[in-house]
């Protein structure tokens, strides 16, 4: 490991992430509600740790692979620790382990909060709060490539240890450039919502925390009802059509804007399965709850709920912890699946449900046919055995993990609904669970050990487990030439 | 520059790798995936997996608004479809590599139909070079520059040299020949020498000046002069044919030793002048059966770096005054020096250079175009020639007056039919043709030299 190399990156990133707290500084100095030197504090702290790391000179030698994955999930621990900082200074998450629990919540864009009143929050730690979901949503690395002029060869591995789906990739030949470009659809689009909010009622401050919560498929409000406080039925559509669109691959709206190609947009076959997914969802749930809220009403909260969900943003309108058991059930199953590959959304993501059906299709037709040649394909393009056999790993390290934190949380003694689904919607990055961990629950009845677990969790999750599985590996940290 | 590169072999990643790093955009198409993931994850460069000559993988490489794509893929044919295809689509230059003799005679005809810009031999090239080399004596390297009429050549300096010892200042007004000392290599630390720099034993030194300036100066160090009449290939492969072609009008004797019986039988057949010897050229019993000990010139070309390195080395141990290696790998250059090999010669840098050179006359903005790219001391340094265009900045004041960076030198100036060895008082004109030596930095025109843009 060439830990120079590590730490100066580190260095860069915890300096930007100095610079990123400016917004909420503003914020918080606009409102005056005393957070204003906390913030202040922060930044000098950041900014200081920032320098002081840069100033390291590593060994002139190109990323390994190791280092790179290594370092995106230390720098991922190190910016959840640091962002904490303003929670705790301000006093208004006055625990260490809480604040570090909603500022990984935060980052890894999860959405799980343990604040049970969160409109008493000053606004500059409410926009703080929403601000890191925007900065985790695309990545804080991703950023610091769209920023920093040039961080060398091999840093090609930054980027596909902090970008998810099973193939990332670049979309322009230059890694600086591709990070551009998804910067820039993404912050135009939430530009665009923000606006689109704001013109259907909310209030601006509301229409931005929303925005971003979106955005980066987070889902912290700055009210205990979340979305469904304002009773605005047509935000909720935008709010609901937008967490849709944040969960698809951004390589489709770079074919789209960019290279003005629709028609490879539209054959993307994840993209495909991720609206009939959504639809169907949608329809089944809508007809369950029916009864309870009358045929608009119902279309509307069941759209906003799967849509809400499977991006794994986690917004409510309703209490969906009293709907029928199929609808939960459908909602704990869309939890685990997230998002497609490549947006800011989380989970097991649609591409890697729709590799394992035709892995699955494949073993069915070799009992048939023993002697059947029958590559895995996708979008017209072969994938090789071993892509098909990483899904298969991860998926197992996926329930492996959950099952494991759902252990640990059981050390609390709370209902399995409860456990389970806190530890499967930490590691999805979803935010709402069910039961005490419902829409209107929160998650401040949990010990220390479960909080740091939950907040463990989520960094594996968002980061698709393997460069902090990495960490845990002693080869890793061991010097070499 | 939009470049797209398909073939990610030899050629096309050291291309992509120079090319990259010079701020271009650029694609790398290659069927091979295990390629392509190695270039993926050194290079800041998009990949595209597919057969370049299809329309659907060069539009996906983004063909139809590159500035340039590079055909080098090891098939010929190949790569003029792919070249032919690129251009259809919309691509604004093409490059392409054809390297098989029997293409030689049409590649007029070829070029103009293909609607090629620039056409690559590496095979050609390394011939070419080599023959260069064997006909100047005791320079382990030449380039020649402005058609011919000025050349840097390389040679290690010798324990018995006069130019040992002494600091230039006082050792230039000594030599009898109007030369410069244009850069120097010591223990891999690449530099440019001034007047206070001494040589020791060992260093390797390029010079510059007129090509009748480097028999005179090897005569001044005492070395053999006299001209190779013998010359000893192994390997029968596409550089031998070409190198065989092009020694033909020097009246050398030509010994080829080729293991293939198929291949040893067809060069018989087309090199009557030639003696073609079927057999195992890394055996020494047969090297030494054939007079190896005779020869004034030893040339390994198997396709076997090893095998190439181990004869080269035999030879060196027996005496032969000029021995001359291909070496397809480049990464060992350094340990390959230390043994006493010094003539190396790498085919793919030599197309991976002219294509380079192509590039940046390209991308060239003031018009003061690049006409000659040499990548030399292993790549270290560049040896660049510019034609002086009237919005440079260099002219109208003497050398010692303009700002010049560090690490670079005014070699040479070739104005009308005379060279100029340049001095502190030389004014530079419009129209000359200068050569610049660069080292540690990119020059992509005559005004980066100069401290301060704009």
């Amino acid at each position: 490991m060439n830990y120079k190399l590590i730490m100066r990156l580190l260095g860069a990133v915890l300096w930007y992430e100095g610079l990123m707290m400016l917004p909420s500084l503003g914020v918080a100095l606009y409102y005056g509600e005393g957070d204003a030197t906390a913030f202040a504090l922060s930044i000098g702290i950041l900014l200081a740790a920032g320098r002081a790391l840069r100033r390291l000179t590593p060994r002139n030698r190109p990323m390994q692979p190791r280092e790179g994955f290594a370092a995106v999930a230390i720098i991922w621990l190190f910016i959840s620790a640091f962002g904490a900082l303003p929670f705790v200074l301000s006093g208004a998450i006055p625990n260490c382990v809480d604040a570090l629990f909603e500022c990984a919540s935060g980052f890894t864009t999860t959405g799980s909060t343990l604040v049970a009143n969160v409109e008493a929050l000053p606004h500059g730690i409410l926009f703080w709060r929403s601000f890191t979901h925007l900065l985790g949503g695309m990545g804080v690395l991703v950023l610091a490539m769209a920023l920093m002029p040039t961080m060398g060869a091999g840093t090609v591995y930054l980027l596909k240890a902090e970008s998810p789906g099973p193939t990332p990739g670049k979309l322009l030949p230059k890694l600086g450039a591709t990070a551009k470009v998804l910067y820039l659809i993404y912050i135009l689009m939430t530009v665009l919502l923000t606006v689109l909010l704001r013109l259907a009622g909310m209030p601006l401050f509301d229409a931005a925390i929303h925005a971003m919560g979106t955005a980066g498929t987070g889902g912290f409000s700055n009210r205990n009802l979340s979305v469904g406080a304002y009773a605005n039925p047509m935000a909720e559509w935008i709010i609901a059509a937008f967490m849709l669109l944040f969960g698809i691959n951004f390589t489709l709206y770079f074919y789209l804007f960019v290279q003005r190609d629709i028609r490879r947009a539209a054959k993307n076959e994840e993209f495909g399965l991720y609206l009939v997914v959504i639809g169907l969802a949608t329809g089944i749930i809508a007809l369950l709850v029916w009864g309870q809220h009358g045929p608009v009403t119902s279309l509307r909260h069941a759209f906003f709920q799967v849509t809400s969900i499977i991006s794994t943003s986690g917004f409510t309108t309703v209490n969906f912890d009293l709907w029928p058991e199929l609808a939960r059930c459908l909602l704990l199953c869309l939890m685990a699946l997230g998002a497609c590959a490549g947006s800011t959304g989380g989970g097991l993501k649609v591409v890697r449900l729709l590799l394992l059906g035709k892995g699955m299709f494949r073993a069915t037709g070799r009992i048939i046919h023993p002697r059947m040649v029958r590559p895995v394909k996708m979008d017209g393009k072969t994938l090789s055995d071993e892509v098909v056999h990483t899904v298969l790993v991860f998926t197992v390290g996926f329930i492996g993990l959950v099952v494991l934190g759902t252990l640990i949380l059981a050390l609390d003694d709370f209902d399995f609904l409860t456990t389970f689904s806190a530890a499967l919607t930490a590691m999805g990055n979803v935010g709402p669970g069910l039961g005490l961990v419902g829409p209107m629950g929160n998650f401040a009845a949990f010990s220390p050990l479960s909080k740091l677990t939950l907040a463990l969790l989520m960094i594996i999750g968002r980061l698709e487990i393997f460069p902090v599985l990495l960490l845990f590996s002693r080869e890793t940290w061991r010097k070499t030439a | 520059m939009r470049i797209i590169i398909v073939g990610d072999g030899k050629v096309g990643y050291t291309l992509a790798e120079q090319l990259s790093k010079e701020k271009h955009d650029v694609v790398i198409v290659d069927k091979n995936e295990a390629a392509l993931a190695r270039a993926d994850a050194a290079l800041d460069v998009l990949c595209v997996h597919g057969n370049g000559a299809s329309i659907p993988t060069l539009r996906e490489a983004g063909a139809g608004h590159c500035d340039l794509l590079i055909a080098a893929t090891t098939n010929d044919e190949m790569n003029m479809i792919c070249c032919l295809l690129g251009r259809r689509l919309g691509a604004k230059h093409t490059v392409a590599r054809i390297r098989d003799p029997e293409y030689e005679q049409e590649l007029a005809v070829l070029k103009a139909e293909l609607d090629l810009n620039l056409v690559i031999n590496p095979e050609r090239a390394a011939a070419e070079e080599i023959a260069r080399l064997l006909r100047v004596q005791d320079a382990n390297t030449v380039e020649s520059f402005a058609h011919g009429r000025v050349e840097i050549l390389s040679f290690r300096v010798q324990p018995d040299d006069p130019v040992v010892g002494k600091p230039l200042a006082q050792l230039t007004p000594r030599i009898p020949v109007d030369v410069l000392f244009c850069a120097m290599e010591r223990a891999g630390v690449v530099s440019i020498p001034d007047g206070a720099t001494s040589f020791l034993p060992g260093d390797t030194v390029y010079i510059v000046g007129p090509p009748a300036m480097g028999n005179a100066f090897f005569r001044y160090l005492g070395r053999s002069t006299e001209k190779v009449r013998s010359v000893i290939i192994i390997g029968g492969g596409r550089i031998t044919r070409y190198l065989t072609r092009l020694l033909d009008p020097y009246g050398m004797s030509v010994k080829i030793i080729e293991l293939n019986p198929a291949v040893a039988d067809a060069l018989g057949g087309e090199f009557s002048d030639a003696l073609v010897i079927r057999g195992d050229g890394t055996e020494q019993d047969l090297l030494l059966n054939e007079g190896l000990e005779q020869a004034d010139a030893f040339v390994a070309l198997t396709d076997r770096d090893e095998e190439n390195l181990m004869a080269a080395l035999f030879a060196h141990q027996r005496r032969v005054p000029r021995v001359i290696t291909k070496i397809n790998r480049m990464n060992y250059s350094d340990i390959i020096h230390t043994m006493g090999i010094d003539c190396v010669i790498t085919p793919k840098m030599i197309a991976a250079n002219s294509i380079e050179r192509y590039v940046r006359a390209l991308s060239n903005s003031e018009g003061s175009a690049m006409e000659t790219l040499y990548r030399i001391l292993g790549g270290k340094a560049e040896a660049m020639e510019f034609g002086v265009s009237p919005l440079s900045r260099l002219h109208g004041q003497p050398l010692r007056a303009l700002p010049l960076k560090k690490g670079v030198l005014i070699a040479a100036l070739a104005r009308g039919d005379r060279i100029l060895i340049p001095r502190g008082d030389t004014v530079i004109q419009p129209g000359d043709h200068v050569i610049v030596i660069a080292c540690g930095l990119t020059v992509m025109d005559l005004n980066d030299l100069l401290e301060g843009k704009g």
